[in-house]
């Protein structure tokens, strides 16, 4: 059973919105408690979410989202921070005994991220790695699109939260590892095909050569191509008859046989001009008779299939607006599948409403694109693999037609088939080329025998012969290797194709057997979860006849939510029929009953601003089940519960329940993103000995927003120590007049007392308030600074400030001796001891 | 060995198992379909799961997955030739 961890305490300076600069805020939690962290808007709290994001994830999704050139990097350091630096330091506590672990994580000026761990543990960014669960860290926004979402990416969101996060990317890696469009390209399935029929070509043209050569030199057709190495024993002992060439022959086979050599040793027996020209004739011949194995009409029908493609071609990319357009809509792709926009139905550069999908729009257009791509690729492949490629290339090679190097036009055509800039214009004119060369063969060979035939008589028959059974049988050794070659290399790929193709087969059953094993999983924890979430939603939105049911598809990872029952109606849709409050209780509740079941390292939720859209009742439900039936130690299997919040309703039951067993609460003050953040429990001695020392070196500004905090701090001391009412609208009005509501709800309080004689207060403090303490808050601060005068005060006044308030807090205090040594106790109320 | 029209029993993952060992559950079944399309799937495996990371699809980590496995099915053409053979 592996150990689970609470987290027990949050330090961070320099990080986003907390600069603290040599004064980390510090922020304790209890396991065995409820944690709520209050804050109003701009003081740090979703600072404290995204440090531990960054922590955990290693990256904030909001910064992330940013394109590059905002650069993001550039916002994870507190912006005022004199050193640009950041550390944030985590303290876990196991449930299991075992001994507790701090991490702490540095963020140089540079942006590079150090982890390390004060407690020793070996392998600090490893621990960190087993916290990153779906629910450890949940925002408004995770649960906000739980039910916007398509319920494909709703599923794969969800299986993270089921604790299967990796099944669903393991099985979205199999789905894209056996897709067998970019299997094919990725395992070069076309160019293996490609080969293979060049390889077949290739043999079968030597074929055609073994054949006339073996038939020039035995008399005989070639019928068994199945014994050719009987077939080139023949050839060599034919050729070993003859008298004048034995001594080459004999005890020899075909492949040690040198032609080269037979040749000189006939031109030695008879040297002539005249003979060296009838054995280039016979070359010649070959050379054009072999030209005439290419399948013309082949050739033709290949062209026309050319001349189709490239006009299919042009008119995809008619269709297709440049590539500017290209980019943009691939630009808007990433955006839509990043999640950046997620209005369907609205164009996301102009906000105009559109009458279809945008990501299909999108699609569709990339679509067009795509379409033409592959159009210019299967016109490149259908080149290369053309017998008019290797028509062209052999008549262009081909000596007897003479085409001079620079006239060759194969290695330009190649470059334009290649950069699939090949026009209808460019092939007209490589046809008319291949045209003009093939139509050129039968003259050229025409003259070249009728030459063989002159020179035959004028020789002696015998060397005549002689000399093209020669030829014959050196036509027949090269032609036999070639062929030998290329059946080896049609073997060799095939054989490479089709062990590609059982991969194919075999990777495509893998994903298919892991989907279905990662369905009946997910299934399994749905279902395991199924009565909690559905009492969850129960306790949160107090309906019964609202009943939401998960269901997830069979043969995909779409989660679909519906309403089981929509009072007295069934199977409806969640999506349509949900208010936002009713949408995010379904999503809490499926959240927290997931997480609830979860069983990895962090045994902690922090929930961060999650009643956003729930009015106050549906927050105090909500509240209520996290205190009572979720948070451990009440619910032994339960979680420790750390909720941010700014609401400032919420905070009234924060401050309620705070101190109690079983709740701990923080709230935040300060000024951040320049000043430094503390929260209560920090302390307002700590708070005041920096106030006081940042005055004695007469750092004024840098001591002012410090003093407002203490003053709102020691006001609301005094606030709750005597129980003064305050208006509903008090934690909602302007923060920054917090200090003068506070001193209106003091006084208006005190006075009332005072006329209805219930005040418990002596007359010297009722004396003290009236007449010093508060004329001197209210002289000294609240009318320089609540007011946006400009100026600073000097750092003796601010010091005076201190002290009244300081004052003014005793006065709602009073010597109790009743028992034992006198102590300095809070007034119970106004009105009692 | 060879059977791709084989079907491997009906694969569960276990509960109370973790991803790892479901994993090697997965690809020891797989080897009643292809033993020897299993052991490239097993030892490529890590970098098929960086194909995916966090649901978000890497294309590069996809073909480098592939350019492995092809790697590897070469591999097995020559291991299965008799030394020497082309």
């Amino acid at each position: 059973m592996m150990s689970r961890y609470f987290l027990t305490r949050l330090a961070v300076e320099g990080f986003r919105g907390v600069n603290n600069e040599n004064d980390p805020l510090d922020i304790v939690f209890e396991p065995n408690s409820v944690n709520s962290v209050f804050a109003v808007n701009g003081i740090g709290k979703s600072s404290i979410f995204e440090a531990l994001c960054y922590a955990i994830h290693g990256a904030i999704p909001k910064l992330q989202s940013l394109q590059a050139q905002e650069r993001p990097q550039d916002y994870y350091c507190n912006r005022f921070h004199s050193k640009n630096t950041a550390f944030i330091a985590l303290e876990f506590q196991s449930d299991d005994g075992t001994a507790p672990i701090s991490i702490r994580i540095d963020r140089d000026a540079g942006g590079n991220r150090t982890v390390t761990s004060p407690s020793g543990h070996s392998d600090p960014e490893a621990f960190l790695a087993t916290l990153k669960e779906a629910f450890a860290l949940l925002d408004y926004r995770t649960f906000a699109r739980f039910i916007e979402e398509s319920p494909l990416e709703r599923g794969r969101t969800f299986s993270a939260l089921l604790g299967l996060a990796d099944y669903s990317d393991c099985r979205q890696a199999l789905q894209a590892a056996s897709d067998s469009r970019t299997l094919n390209t990725d395992l070069e399935i076309k160019v293996l095909t490609t080969a293979i029929g060049a390889a077949q070509q290739a043999a079968q043209q030597a074929l055609v050569t073994l054949r006339s050569s073996y038939e020039n030199v035995t008399g005989k057709p070639l019928e068994d191509i199945v014994r050719l190495d009987e077939c080139a024993d023949e050839v060599t002992a034919a050729l070993g008859n003859v008298e004048l060439l034995k001594a080459h022959f004999v005890g020899k086979a075909l492949n040690d046989i040198d032609f080269g050599k037979i040749k000189t040793a006939i031109k030695t027996a008879e040297a002539g001009e005249k003979r060296r020209e009838l054995e280039k004739a016979v070359e010649s011949i070959a050379a054009l008779e072999a030209l005439v194995v290419h399948d013309l009409a082949a050739v033709a029908d290949e062209q026309h299939k050319i001349g189709a493609l490239i006009d299919d071609r042009d008119r995809l990319l008619v269709l297709t607006r440049g590539d500017l357009f290209k980019r943009l809509y691939e630009s808007a792709r990433e955006v839509i599948s990043k999640g950046a926009w997620t209005e369907d139905e609205k164009c996301p550069l102009c906000d105009s409403n559109l009458s279809s999908s945008i990501r299909g729009h999108v699609d569709e257009q990339l679509a067009q694109y795509a379409e033409a791509a592959a159009k210019i690729s299967e016109i490149k492949d259908m080149w290369q693999a053309s017998a008019w490629k290797k028509c062209l290339s052999a008549h262009e090679a081909a000596a007897p037609l003479a085409v001079e190097p620079q006239a060759r036009q194969l290695a330009a055509m190649d470059a334009d088939f290649a950069s699939g800039d090949i026009s209808r214009d460019d092939l007209a004119a490589a046809v008319t080329w291949t045209s003009g060369l093939t139509g050129k063969v039968a003259g050229v060979l025409m003259t070249a025998q009728g030459r063989k035939e002159a020179l035959e008589k004028e020789l002696p028959p015998s060397l005549v012969q002689l000399t093209e059974q020669v030829e014959y049988g050196r036509q027949f050794k090269d032609a036999l290797k070639l062929y030998r070659n290329n059946q080896q290399e049609e073997s060799a790929q095939q054989l490479r194709l089709d062990v590609r193709e059982r991969w194919k087969t075999f990777i495509s059953k893998a994903t298919t057997v892991f989907a279905e094993a990662e369905a009946a999983l997910s299934k399994a924890r749905i279902k395991g979860i199924d009565a909690e979430y559905k009492s969850m939603f129960h306790e949160i939105m107090q309906v019964g006849d609202v009943v939401p049911d998960l269901q997830r598809a069979d043969d995909r990872e779409d989660l679909h939510v519906q309403l089981s029952d929509f009072h007295g109606q069934h199977r409806l849709s969640a999506r349509a029929l949900l208010s936002e409050s009713y949408r995010n209780a379904l999503a809490i509740s499926v959240f927290l009953a997931a997480a609830l079941k979860h069983s990895g390292a962090p045994r902690f939720v922090v929930l961060d601003d999650v009643t956003s859209s729930f009015d106050a009742g549906h927050q105090y439900f909500l509240m209520e089940l996290i205190r009572t039936k979720l948070q451990q130690p009440q619910n032994t299997d339960g979680l420790q519960f750390i909720i941010l919040s700014h609401d400032g309703l919420l905070e009234k039951y924060f401050d309620r329940l705070g101190g109690t067993t079983g709740w701990h609460h923080n709230k935040l003050q300060g000024s951040p993103p320049m000043g430094a953040i503390l929260h209560q429990a920090q302390g307002a001695d700590r708070l005041k000995t920096t106030i006081v020392s940042l005055l004695s070196a007469g750092q004024v500004s840098q001591a002012e927003p410090l003093i407002r905090q203490y003053l709102e701090y020691k006001l609301q001391q005094i606030i709750r120590r005597v129980d003064i009412p305050v208006p509903i609208d008090f934690a909602i009005k302007d923060t920054s007049r917090m200090v003068s509501n506070c001193l209106d709800a003091i006084t208006s309080a005190v006075e009332l007392h005072r006329k209805a004689e219930t005040l418990v207060l002596d007359s010297q403090q009722v004396q003290d308030i009236d007449t010093a303490h508060v004329p001197a808050i209210v002289g000294n601060w609240v009318s320089h600074y609540e007011t946006g005068s400009g100026s600073s005060l000097s750092a003796p006044v601010l010091s005076g400030v201190i002290k009244s308030i300081d004052a003014l807090a005793e006065c709602f205090k009073y010597d109790d001796g009743a028992v034992g040594a006198t102590v300095r106790k809070w007034y119970r109320s106004l009105s009692k001891r | 060995m060879t059977d791709q029209d084989a079907e491997p029993a009906c694969l569960r993952f276990d509960e109370a198992k973790s991803f790892s060992d479901n994993c090697r559950t997965f690809l020891a079944s797989l080897e009643k379909v292809d033993a020897d399309m299993a052991i490239i799937l097993r030892d490529n495996w890590a970098a098929l799961i960086a194909v995916v990371r966090e649901g978000e699809r890497d294309s590069k980590a996809r073909g480098e997955f592939n350019s492995k496995v092809a790697s590897a099915l070469d591999s097995l053409l020559k291991s299965a030739k008799p030394n020497g053979a082309a």
